[in-house]
């Protein structure tokens, strides 16, 4: 009786840990979490235009207008290397949004990767833990452009 | 002349079926919460945007359906334990694993039974011209999700089976240890409606859901037996 | 009116409580004020070990949920549960802590972030753990019931985490641990080291007396029916 067990709770957990491995080499997970820069994607517009795909990079300051009667958004988005794209969304920005602000979009790009079509626009911070005594107050900006730029990797070949 | 796992599989499905055809009550109940839910939202949304009118398809339809299922889950066992059919089945040297996957089957042919109309009559109510809800890919998501939210579904059951407080205490272990099959399916339901197949998104959280019904379905027919192992 | 054993656990205790009031001496003082938060930031010596110890709870949970399926001891189930309710009360501290650090930081009294939300999901295990223990008969039954629950809730909180997170990365306000720790100063991070060694003991006292309790009334009890036949 207690090999019969044994056996069944092998098998088990077998397939359990085939689960798991199956899942992180596909990268199921990664796929959903990471985004492309904005050279990237420009560099990859004409074969991703008919997928939705995420492309994060910072707001250019100057570059937002906002127009509340029509819930319109448009903004350049770029990723401070002179790759900018701009970028259009239909409904209100969620509350973090401001230029000099780390953003991911979610959307369609155009064939020549000059602007996107974003369905869902999403605010992305920088993680940090300092003591005062630092050159500026407000968020470290290498650290912001860091934390937007370690999801880059090259999304499924 | 013992029966095999198979036949005695095959025996308690059939077993349960007749079970719950016997009150026809329970079957239909689940069905027809989920169906006046739907038309009761209908009422009070209204006219809907277009882009909400996905996620509140799903959240009518799938979670709904499912809440429904989730009552009708809770007393999967409730004919066994008349006449005491679920002592006698333990006595009889039947392979759990049988019992199990006979109650699972009995979750899935129910459970779309209630699932599919639901999703039918939600893509009806709420269809618009240039946007219709009915998707093959979004029903076979749903009957993906059921599978997942079965095997835990008839474990759970087990669990609770003597216990006392089983209105409040079903559901409050349910929901939370079901949480990532809830969230794959409805991600995947949603991106496939909003994006099309070809999001890299929605393959990935087919993918993930599953790898989470592998998951669940093997923990269930493992701790299921070793729970009902007395030795 | 105190036994030796009381005394011991007495010390104990007292011995712990001077390690906490050290470590909230070190978190008010010793660490310095942070760049970006200011002082508020200090609840972290509180919500990230209490989130650990949490966590742990499910992990030893599981651990004397598979031994009492081994072994078939009744003295276990005490253990168990002394765990699971240690685990929703530091839960419960989690959230409490991890609410109070979220309003002044990201402005909002809560938000479905990864840890958060599956905080939230374990403590609805615990307390339905506790709920299916008080609504049963004691007895062999129960002790095996409540070890599958142990077994499952620790099996399903990774599953939970991941799927969570994968759901809501991108959404993420502020993390409150950087991934390398190596923007953290160093004194911040030996409070939290501290901090985390700590409660940790205390838990595990914690779940020695409340298991010690559970099997003194429970002998109580059986005393109480043996008496009735004579």
């Amino acid at each position: 009786m207690a090999n019969k067990g044994k056996a069944r709770w092998i098998i088990g957990g077998v397939v359990i840990a085939g689960a798991i491995l199956g899942i992180s080499f596909l990268n199921l997970g990664d796929n959903l979490i990471y985004f492309y820069t904005p050279s990237e994607a420009q560099a990859k517009a004409a074969e991703l235009k008919e997928q939705t795909i995420k492309v994060g990079g910072m707001v250019l300051p100057g570059s937002v207008k906002w127009q509340p009667e029509g819930l319109s958004l448009d903004f350049m988005m770029t990723d401070l290397k002179g790759h900018n794209i701009s970028v259009h969304h239909n409904g209100t920005p969620p509350d973090m949004f401001k230029e000099g602000q780390g953003v991911v979009v979610e959307g369609r790009i155009s064939t020549d990767g000059q602007s996107l079509a974003a369905r869902n626009l999403m605010v992305k911070h920088s993680e940090e833990y300092k003591k005062p005594g630092a050159e500026h107050s407000s968020m470290d900006k290498e650290l912001l452009e860091k934390s937007l730029f370690k999801g880059q990797q090259s999304l499924g070949k | 002349m013992k029966a095999t796992a198979f036949d005695q599989y095959v025996t308690l499905v059939r077993q349960g079926l007749r079970a719950e055809f016997v009150d026809k009550e329970r079957l239909v109940s689940p069905v027809l919460f989920a169906l006046t839910m739907l038309i009761l939202f209908a009422f009070a949304l209204g006219d809907l945007d277009q882009s909400l009118r996905i996620k509140v398809y799903l959240a009518e339809t799938l979670l709904t359906a499912l809440f429904a299922l989730q009552l009708s889950f809770s007393r999967l066992f409730e004919p066994d334990r008349q006449d005491r059919v679920f002592d006698l089945l333990r006595t009889y040297p039947v392979s759990y694993s049988s019992l199990f996957l006979a109650k699972y089957t009995l979750v899935l042919i129910l459970g779309s039974a209630t699932l599919i109309p639901t999703m039918l009559f939600g893509a009806f109510l709420h269809q618009s011209a240039n946007q219709s809800l009915f998707s093959w890919l979004v029903l076979g998501i749903s009957i993906l999700a059921l599978a997942g939210l079965g095997a835990l579904g008839v474990l759970l059951s087990v669990l609770t089976l003597k216990a006392q407080a089983r209105q409040i205490l079903y559901p409050i272990l349910y929901f939370p240890l079901t949480t990532p099959v809830l969230l794959a399916a409805i991600q995947s339901a949603r991106l496939c409606l909003e994006a099309g197949v070809t999001s890299p998104e929605l393959k990935s959280w087919i993918g993930l859901l599953v790898g989470f019904d592998t998951i669940y379905i093997t923990l269930g027919i493992l701790l299921f037996t070793e729970l009902m192992d007395e030795s | 009116m105190f036994n030796s054993e009381d005394k011991r656990e007495f010390l104990i205790g007292s011995v712990l409580q001077t390690f906490i009031i050290f470590h909230w001496c070190l978190a008010f003082f010793y660490a310095p004020v942070d760049i970006h938060q200011g002082p508020v930031y200090r609840i972290m010596f509180l919500h990230v070990p209490s989130a650990i110890t949490a966590f742990a709870s499910s992990l030893a949970l599981c651990v004397f949920s598979v031994l009492s399926l081994r072994n078939r001891s009744e003295r276990l189930m005490a253990w168990s549960k002394g765990t699971a309710e240690v685990g929703l009360l530091f839960t419960i501290l989690t959230l409490a802590t991890g609410s109070i650090w979220g309003r002044p930081t990201w402005g909002t009294w809560w938000t479905w972030d990864a840890r958060l939300t599956t905080t939230f999901l374990l403590a609805l295990l615990y307390a339905g753990y506790l709920l299916l223990y008080g609504s049963m008969a004691p007895g062999p039954g129960r002790t095996r019931v409540c070890a599958v629950l142990g077994i499952l809730i620790f099996a399903d909180v990774p599953i939970i985490y991941k799927s969570v997170t994968w759901w809501r990365t991108l959404h993420q306000p502020p993390s409150m641990i950087r991934q390398g720790g190596s923007t953290m100063d160093p004194e911040i991070l030996w409070t939290l080291v501290a901090g985390i060694f700590v409660m940790s003991l205390y838990a595990a006292w914690l779940v020695r007396v409340r298991g010690r309790n559970i099997l003194l009334a429970d002998e109580i009890e059986s005393a109480s029916y043996a008496s009735f036949g004579t």
